[in-house]
């Protein structure tokens, strides 16, 4: 479910491959990414183009994640689509993660 | 190797029955003996037609039949045994003396597992039925796993459901303090929920009413909501004073006594009021859950609330505090994200721009808005989704502040 891709030696960028974010596929991301979180030295991208759902499990192994990478500049979030960006905003998760409207301005966060 | 020594490795194998259809009455006996010896019961028959009589009384596992027979021949039969699937696996083995490449593909695809060259040998007969029995007691062995797995797959779905009927006991009975009105509806999905409401008295007179989603389904979720319903009473809302905590402050609380240590947090998202019956003020904390809406009496439609944490997922969340009011004939309704995540056969969600027109519609009914607004909203729900089986657990609070007559 992730398409990833090395921008360079500290920085992956992953793109979710599915629409649905939530009980059913929520594990296998969580797996998936934590694996990643070990081996990127720096950061890790999340590219949410895809998703135009997200429920509660969903968001659970999210903040799961984010702990696990201990700090919020190491995973961060972009592209989020208008009905997942509400969410965040609703539960406050847009104050806990660092999120981005596109790709390129999550990676040129970093240099700046 | 030896007959004995093959007939030895065979063993006994009285629970496993065979069927001998073979119109030579010579050759019929004699395989009946051997298969005896070979420690085997054993059933006879002279034709295709027969052996289905047979098969229909007993409860054979093994066919060795004939391919040439008058009347129901052995391609017959196995098409007839493979028409009527039974609840265990029927092995067929066809004894013919024919040889052709085509002879063999139609008997396997008539049904037969095996075949046995004619003229017959005890050994060759042997090593056949060691082969049947290898199969047949594979697919005995899987039917009693399955049949086990069955039988506790069952037994967990008659436990869900006694749990199921316990919660829906847990929650709150529509009531009235003064002149506020109570009122809850709760539809689970799948036997028990992940939602939440209840409401009481706290000291001083005014009331706490909260709904929560616990994040994800099942019993997790189940056993947190019960947990959140045993640890939120009025005396958790109090000081050791005796003063009640503000809305944000029990939130806050809750948070730090619910925290989630586990990997992928356990938390949920809540709406708890305190509303003081005598004003109609209420004062909330919006913990992650969606926006409720205030039904003002004279029609105007007003969401309120600009989110926040949810509960038991970070402890350094904090919480906020709002207010608002709600005047005599004024409803404050409460939805869980099933309302507004209901989706329509196309799956399209409903939204809160549609449940808005809901509400319109409903509120310039005017003669029933005053009633049983969440029944109502629910009927509309059950309309979208073509159906009453809820993909999320459903679940309003209504707090209606009464009119005076």
């Amino acid at each position: 479910m992730l398409v990833e891709k090395d921008i360079d030696s500290h920085t992956k960028l992953v793109t979710l491959d599915t629409q649905r974010l939530d009980v059913l596929n929520a594990g296998t991301l969580k797996r998936q990414i934590q694996s990643l979180i070990e081996e990127t030295p720096n950061r890790l991208v999340m590219d949410f183009h895809t998703v135009n759902f997200i429920d509660s499990s969903g968001l659970g192994v999210l903040v799961g994640l984010l702990k696990k990478a201990g700090a919020p500049d190491r995973l961060v979030i972009c592209n989020l689509q208008p009905p997942i960006a509400e969410i965040f905003g609703m539960t406050n998760m847009d104050r806990v993660f660092s999120i981005y409207p596109s790709v390129d301005e999550a990676l040129a966060a970093k240099a700046g | 190797m030896s007959v004995n020594a093959l007939a030895e490795q065979t063993s006994i194998k009285s629970d496993i029955e065979v069927l001998i259809v073979e119109d030579s009455v010579h050759l019929r006996r004699l395989m009946g003996i051997w298969l005896e010896n070979l420690g085997y019961k054993v059933q006879l028959a002279s034709n295709g037609r027969e052996a289905l009589e047979v098969l229909a009384r007993s409860k054979i596992s093994l066919v060795i039949s004939d391919w040439m027979m008058p009347g129901m021949d052995g391609i017959e039969l196995c098409r007839e045994i493979r028409k009527n699937p039974q609840d265990h696996y029927i092995y067929i083995i066809l004894m013919t003396a024919r040889s052709f490449q085509a002879d063999f593909i139609e008997a396997l695809n008539a049904g037969a597992d095996d075949f046995a060259p004619k003229p017959l040998y005890h050994d060759h007969l042997v090593v056949r039925l060691r082969a049947a029995c290898r199969v047949i007691e594979l697919e005995r062995g899987l039917k009693a796993q399955h049949d086990r797995a069955k039988e506790l797959y069952q037994q967990m779905e008659n436990e869900l459901e006694a749990a199921a009927k316990l919660q829906i006991e847990l929650l709150p009975f529509d009531r009235k303090y003064g002149s506020i009105d109570v009122r809850s509806l709760l539809v689970p999905t799948s036997f028990i929920s992940g939602d939440c409401q209840n409401h009481f008295p706290l000291p001083g007179g005014r009331v706490l009413a909260y709904q929560a989603d616990i994040a994800g389904h099942g019993i997790r979720a189940a056993l947190l909501s019960v947990t959140l319903q045993r640890v939120l009473t009025p005396s958790f809302c109090c000081w050791k004073n005796g003063e009640v905590l503000k809305a944000e402050q029990i939130v806050d609380r809750l948070n730090d006594r619910l925290l989630s240590k586990t990997d992928t947090p356990e938390y949920f998202t809540m709406f708890l009021t305190i509303v003081d019956p005598a004003s109609g003020h209420v004062s909330y904390c919006q913990a992650g859950h969606p926006k409720p809406v205030l039904l003002h009496s004279q029609g105007a439609i007003e969401w309120i609330g600009d989110g926040g944490f949810p509960v038991g997922m970070l402890s350094e969340a904090d919480f906020e505090e709002g207010t608002c009011q709600i005047a005599p004939g004024d409803r404050l309704m409460i939805f869980s994200d099933g309302v507004t995540e209901c989706p329509a056969p196309s799956g399209e969600l409903l939204g809160s721009h549609r449940l808005t027109e809901i509400l319109n519609m409903l509120s310039m009914e005017k003669e029933a808005i005053g009633t049983n607004v969440e029944v109502q909203i629910l009927e509309h729900l059950k309309a979208w989704h073509g159906s009453d089986l809820f993909p999320d657990d459903v679940s309003m609070l209504s707090i209606y502040a009464v009119k005076e007559k």
